[in-house]
């Protein structure tokens, strides 16, 4: 019983969280926003506006 | 050559890209459990079992995920490897996970373990996967040995070793307990080792860069002078 | 009421997410490059942390009354990602130009520690102000949502306080003549334990 409430609610929370992601990619961005920022801030691969692309494993892939 | 492939796979994360002395990445656990060896020890363990099962995983399944969705169906593994690695530890080391408090579920928001399942595990193969995560584990665990041992040495004086599975005291150094510092056990103290610790790193990486650079000059200038004379020789 | 006040004192102040219990230095140290990153992330991550303490703490009863405390981890952190994937298309939709300033930062407080530290925090009220040695003055349910939404929003503007005050000093820092190994991250690290000095240490008989 208690699995199945757990299961049901992570897939309940999952789907929210799918919907919003799909929905957000779908909507444009507003014009005067600048896509091309130089951010080398820090290496988080994970950031979007990240220039520090991870050259080990993009060599392994080619190869 | 493959092993040569192999073997830089799972070195390269442990010295060259450190996550947190070279690319400082992850640091948010590494200045609140590193007040003593026990501590960074056991957190040092949770980050590398729980880097190597989501990166086995996720290279596993990485052919069958659509690509649009696979940041939640990462975040969804990595929490719940976590929350196993969570339960495991109140279970069978009640003291260190008590001692670590919330610092085990935010493992789930570390940038290391998001960014490698991202920028390797999602590429690459099984057994890849698995030595760089162990690499990076590795990585991680040696920078919190470091940080820890110089805050435990100044905070308290010595050493304390407990066993994490039923906290006997295994061993205790305390040479210097009468002059111990008590302010590198707190966060501020935290902050200013740590401080000190990536500062001379980057002096001695500096250094090796330097060092390496004359060598590269003093062998071109090598390559040079026998390039011009070798023609004159002919000529002779 | 005076124990709200306290409250919101002790969570930005006294016990400051970055300086006396460190979390969140991942982000701190990352998005304190100029000042205007930093009131960017700053402002972002309170409207979020707020947002996300509230669902998570009315999801934690659901749980409670399940006995699945044992999915709050992977629980919350879905919650905070889908607050801040509907935020970030509401921004988008509603005001171009706040989305111009902050719009960037939405996706990096998915992996914020701040937030999710908030969202574990608040499910246990009383073991909190016991741990802080306040008392629920207002009595009852709605006392508790008080000081749950007093804490998460004094938590996230203390950890605002600390970022705006670390780049301006970092900016200070970059024209200052400092040994080339030690400038960037070392050096403001080292003026950060001065200020956790003064955080944690100063102002501990105020409150």
């Amino acid at each position: 019983m208690e699995i199945i409430a757990a299961i049901g609610i992570v897939a309940v929370l999952l789907t929210i969280f799918i919907i919003g992601y799909l929905l957000n990619k779908k909507v444009a961005k507003p014009e005067g926003c600048d896509d091309d920022i130089e951010c080398l801030e820090c290496k988080n691969t994970f950031c979007k506006f990240n220039k520090n692309k991870d050259d080990a494993a993009d060599n392994k892939e080619e190869k | 050559m493959k092993k040569d492939g192999k073997l830089a796979t799972f070195v390269n994360p442990l010295i060259r890209e450190n996550a947190i002395l070279v690319n400082l990445l992850g640091m948010c656990p590494v200045l609140g459990i590193t007040t003593s060896l026990n501590n960074a020890l056991g957190m040092g363990v949770a980050v590398i079992m729980v880097l190597f099962f989501t990166n086995t995983f996720i290279s596993l399944i990485r052919k069958w995920v659509p690509n649009e969705v696979r940041i939640p169906v990462f975040i969804v593994i990595i929490a719940s490897f976590v929350t196993m690695v969570e339960y495991l530890m109140k279970a069978f080391t009640p003291d260190l996970a008590s001692s670590l408090g919330l610092f085990i579920p935010m493992i789930t928001v570390n940038c290391i373990i998001l960014g490698r399942a991202e920028a390797f595990a999602s590429k690459n193969g099984v057994v890849d996967s698995m030595l760089d995560g162990l690499g990076t584990g590795i990585g991680f665990l040696i920078s919190c040995l470091i940080l820890a041992f110089f805050r435990e040495l100044l905070g308290t004086g010595g050493f304390t070793i407990r066993n994490p599975f039923n906290n006997e005291l295994l061993f205790s150094f305390l040479p210097f307990a009468e002059y111990k510092m008590p302010i590198f056990v707190q966060s501020s103290g935290a902050f200013m080792m740590f401080g000190l610790i990536l500062g001379v790193f980057y002096c001695i990486r500096m250094m090796m860069d330097e060092h390496k650079k004359e060598k590269a000059k003093k062998e071109a200038a090598l390559k040079k002078e026998a390039e011009n004379g070798a023609p004159v020789k002919e000529v002779k | 009421m005076l124990e709200v006040f306290k409250l919101l004192m002790i969570a930005m102040l006294t016990s400051n997410v970055v300086f006396s219990l460190p979390y969140g230095v991942c982000s701190y140290l990352g998005v304190s490059k100029s000042k205007k990153s930093a009131v960017g992330m700053g402002f972002a991550l309170t409207f979020v942390a707020v947002l996300a303490s509230i669902i998570c703490y009315l999801l934690n009863k659901l749980l409670v009354l399940w006995n699945i405390e044992y999915m709050s981890t992977l629980c919350f952190i879905l919650v905070v990602a889908s607050v801040v994937q509907f935020v970030e298309m509401f921004i988008k939709k509603f005001s171009p130009s706040l989305y111009k300033s902050l719009g960037i930062y939405l996706p990096l407080i998915t992996t914020n520690c701040v937030v999710l530290y908030i969202c574990k925090q608040v499910v246990d009220m009383d073991a909190l102000l016991g741990g802080l040695s306040l008392t629920n003055s207002i009595g009852g349910e709605f006392g508790d949502f008080i000081f749950m939404l007093v804490y998460s929003i004094g938590t996230a503007l203390g950890f605002f306080l600390a970022l705006y005050i670390f780049s301006v000093l970092r900016e200070r820092l970059q024209n200052a003549p400092i040994p080339k190994g030690f400038s960037g991250v070392a050096v403001g690290l080292l003026c950060t334990a001065i200020m956790a000095m003064i955080f944690m240490n100063g102002l501990v008989g105020i409150f």
